[in-house]
């Protein structure tokens, strides 16, 4: 019988600070639930990070002290955007020396397996939270209302052995503007106020987004308690990449 | 990366400085001691420029009439230049777009080769309606390496309404049996201009100072059988910036910007100009952020509504087209030129 309490006392005792210190730190957003916001049909279980080569293998490596490749979404990976055109934020590792330029593929997927939007460029390896968004006039087909997409990051480590990939995935609904998100209550409102609406009506994707592009210029609490809710904790200090590379600190040397 | 020289190429520095007699004007007005005569003179001047204000080549007349000259040559043996005719490939069984009209054309000078002085710039393409799988867009190095490619499913709004569920057009197949997509049925409707910005935020190096990138964009008419992709493509330099063409452009207002671009020979930023303009383009941003349009998340050079009117504008568009040469695609694209994301 004391065999068993025992543990039990020690993870009653270990919620319970966490419990304070996380209503400490985030007095509404301890954890992401996403509203009443579910996926709809089958949409599988997409893995933020992968359990297996997550960390590359020789040749291709992410840095010893880098956190992973990671999609900047909920644990269940999924999340909702009122755009048709939105904004998808990923974790670039720092990559070894040896792995630079790094070959990234971001590619955007409805259920039935169609490419709605691939992408393929080369980065130096710098780590970083990335931004990319559908372009709105390229003729991009934009996302439907109500319908689930998954999009992935990959990492390509060899292009004939898309097998050794390191990859991370999350998937996203585009929904209709809920009441309290009218232009006409939003009018008006600061970014921060907007943002803060946004997340606390669950639209994670244009939260997220909006949190990082003011938090380019200022830091911002609302970005590490939402970074929290969803157990990112580590990218919270990363730099958001922003197209001035010299100026991006590596914050990590090759190991 | 290289490290860029601090000096501006020769021949450089030609930006237009009328507006500095309109800012004259303003101070003339304000004087108190010679109020009258200078009333008048004002009214006269002001008469006169509105007579010329109102015939649209005025402003039109402030884009070059030929944007390079005749016997320019690019910097390095670039190619092939802009290819309009064929649109690369010529061939008769890629009936996914309208042959009566143009093939897709990189809106490039005739030399298929422009200047940027923007680290990431946005590169624009003329496309027809089409009933193609996809559009692909490639920006190669020096090296003719790929750095950035993209690949992308068409709005159904390419097609007219009764099209729009149509997936993919059926071809040809590889047996040669006759292509079940008629011409005929291949929409007839005005053509697009498409953008793409090469991204910023994703770790994508800035364009290197003085190399000579190709871009290249196929209509991807059979996903099975590329060789019957039409394409196109163009080049671009980025050149280093030049902090007095940027003062200027902080202080213009955005048609002026289009024209102090253009006698800059900037022929990127001129294009992204005037396609910002584009009324359109601005009521389609804000209905797409659903009121959440951000100043921080637009392009500052978005911002601003031009309160220009349509003719103004397409006055414009029609002069810089002219002046590479593109007159074909200018009266295309009148009115409804860039693709709208509002759907």
């Amino acid at each position: 019988m004391s065999k068993l309490s025992r543990p039990y006392q020690k993870l009653f005792l270990v919620s319970l600070i966490s419990l304070c210190l996380g209503s400490l730190a985030a007095p509404s957003l301890a954890q992401w639930n996403g509203g009443s916001y579910r996926p709809g049909g089958n949409v599988g279980t997409p893995t933020r990070t992968q359990s297996g080569a997550t960390r590359g293998t020789r040749g291709c490596r992410v840095a010893e002290t880098s956190p992973s490749l990671v999609a900047v979404v909920p644990h269940n990976t999924f999340g909702v955007t009122l755009k048709s055109h939105p904004t998808f934020l990923f974790y670039l590792p720092v990559m070894t020396a040896r792995t630079t330029p790094s070959l990234i593929e971001f590619v955007i997927r409805d259920l039935d397996d169609n490419d709605i939007y691939k992408v393929r460029f080369n980065t130096d390896g710098q780590g970083g939270i990335a931004s990319i968004s559908l372009p709105e006039n390229s003729g991009v087909k934009g996302l439907e209302l109500n319908q689930d997409y998954r999009w992935s990051v990959a990492i390509i480590c060899q292009m004939n052995d898309r097998g050794r990939d390191i990859v991370t995935e999350g998937l996203i609904q585009r929904v209709a503007v809920p009441p309290e998100l009218a232009p006409s209550v939003l009018q008006g409102k600061s970014v921060v106020e907007q943002a803060e609406l946004l997340s606390s009506a669950g639209i994670w994707y244009d939260a997220v987004a909006l949190m990082a592009e003011i938090r380019r210029d200022q830091p911002l609490n609302q970005w590490t308690s939402l970074l929290q809710a969803v157990e990112l904790m580590d990218l919270v200090n990363q730099p958001l990449l922003d197209g001035r590379s010299s100026t991006t600190p590596a914050t990590t040397p090759d190991t | 990366m290289t490290t860029p020289k601090k000096q501006q190429p020769s021949g450089y520095n030609h930006y237009s400085h009328n507006h500095h007699v309109l800012l004259g004007l303003f101070h003339l007005r304000r004087s108190h001691l010679v109020i009258i005569p200078m009333i008048s003179i004002v009214l006269i001047l002001s008469m006169f420029s509105i007579a010329s204000g109102q015939n649209n080549a005025n402003r039109s007349r402030r884009i070059p009439d030929q944007w390079e000259q005749s016997d320019f040559r690019p910097p390095r043996n670039i190619g092939s230049p802009r290819s309009t005719q064929s649109g690369g490939r010529r061939n008769p069984s890629s009936n996914c777009i309208n042959p009566a009209l143009p093939p897709p054309t990189a809106l490039v000078p005739p030399s298929g080769f422009g200047i940027t002085q923007e680290p990431y710039p946005q590169i624009s393409w003329y496309m027809p309606p089409n009933l193609a799988a996809a559009v692909e867009f490639i920006l190669f190095d020096e090296d003719d390496d790929e750095i950035y490619s993209v690949q992308y499913a068409l709005n159904p709004g390419n097609l007219p309404p009764d099209r729009s569920s149509v997936p993919q057009p059926q071809f040809t197949s590889a047996q040669g049996e006759p292509s079940p997509a008629p011409v005929e049925s291949v929409p007839v409707e005005k053509g697009q201009v498409m953008s793409l910005q090469i991204p910023r935020h994703v770790g994508i190096q800035p364009l290197a100072v003085g190399s000579i990138y190709r871009w290249e964009v196929s209509l991807i008419c059979d996903i099975n059988n590329r060789t019957r992709d039409l394409y196109t493509t163009g080049y671009v330099q980025r050149l280093l910036s030049n902090p007095d063409l940027k003062a200027q452009i902080q202080q213009a207002s955005p048609p002026e910007q289009v024209f102090i671009y253009a006698n800059a020979r900037l022929w990127y930023e001129t294009l992204a100009s005037v396609i910002s303009l584009q009324p359109d383009r601005q009521t389609s941003q804000t209905s797409q952020t659903n009121g959440v349009a951000s100043p921080l998340l637009t392009p500052l050079n978005l911002e601003t509504g031009s309160g220009m009117e349509d003719e103004n504008i397409d006055a414009i568009w029609v002069a810089l087209l002219n002046s590479v040469g593109l007159e074909q695609i200018a009266q295309q694209t009148l009115s409804l030129r860039v693709s709208s994301a509002s759907r």
